[in-house]
């Protein structure tokens, strides 16, 4: 698992690199005529991301305590988050694309949603996964000395939230 | 941390393989330094004004994916560190020896007899 997120921090590099050299490089950023990302609402979102990798924490400690309606509870509320987090960022990507930013119109649409995209895409897996995890948690397949399952969920769940920190604080200002 | 049902040995045998890789990987390397140069030819001449921002723009994203892997693998390295520390003083001495499993005899050593 650390291989394959430490592989996923290389990827995620090389996409924010490329996204340096655009963004420095370029004399407005936005370029002119491009609407202005969403602060405001993606700050909210960041928040309620974060409060899932808390969830998640708190899914874990319990499972730890052999509390397994706790681990349910948790993994449900962060499995909800997660998907309030996706669905937020869907509406507002279909916000962009109707003020005219999209994969093709240049540089700043094609590094926004690359960046952004991939994240959407890596919390859409993490909540599939998440779910899976829950479907397991239901059939009683974890229990305080088994719980590999929950906490390499939880590692990748980790993951995601802290990227996104990253990729919020480098894109949005 | 600790590694439950992860022997220390087999970490251990781990990372010396890493590193004997790490090091062969360079050797291989090293012959072929000048013609990995030879890439850099095209970057330097597309940058070769000194005013033009996308000069400070590669240079910052270089020096942003340089720095990844070291923090990335120094991350892991201390994260390992750490966790091995733990594991060593949460383990007597006596779990940390070897068992042959083969001959079915448990030679480790009850620490008492260690602490002797």
């Amino acid at each position: 698992m650390v291989i394959f997120l430490a592989a996923e921090v290389m990827f995620f590099s090389g996409l924010i690199g490329a996204y340096i050299v655009y963004r420095l490089a370029s004399p407005f950023w936005p370029p002119l005529g491009m609407p202005r990302l969403p602060l405001g609402v993606t700050s909210i979102n960041t928040g309620v991301l974060l409060t899932s990798g808390y969830t998640m924490y708190r899914a874990m400690r319990a499972l730890r305590n052999g509390s397994i309606p706790g681990l349910k509870r948790m993994l449900w509320i962060t499995a909800a988050l997660g998907t309030v987090f996706l669905l937020v960022q869907g509406s507002e990507w279909a916000r962009l694309i109707g003020f005219g930013l999209t994969l093709q119109q240049g540089t700043f649409g094609a590094t926004f949603f690359t960046l952004i995209g991939f994240h959407g895409l890596h919390v859409l897996g993490a909540v599939i996964w998440l779910l899976v995890v829950l479907l397991l948690a239901k059939k009683n397949r974890f229990s305080a000395d088994r719980r590999t399952g929950v906490e390499l969920c939880g590692m990748y769940w980790f993951f995601v939230c802290a990227l996104w920190v990253a990729l919020f604080v480098l894109v949005y200002p | 941390m600790s590694f439950p049902g992860l022997k220390q040995e087999f970490l251990i045998r781990g990372a010396r393989r890493a590193g004997l890789l790490a090091v062969l990987f360079l050797l291989f390397l090293a012959p072929w330094n000048g013609n990995i140069a030879a890439q850099c030819a095209m970057c330097g001449t597309a940058l070769s004004s000194p005013d033009d921002p996308l000069r400070s723009a590669i240079g910052w994203s270089v020096l942003f994916l340089i720095a990844m892997p070291f923090t990335l693998f120094g991350s892991i390295a201390l994260w390992l560190f750490l966790a091995f520390r733990q594991s060593r003083t949460k383990l007597p001495l006596a779990a940390m020896l070897p068992f042959r499993e083969e001959s079915g005899v448990d030679e480790r050593v009850p620490i008492k007899e260690v602490k002797q």
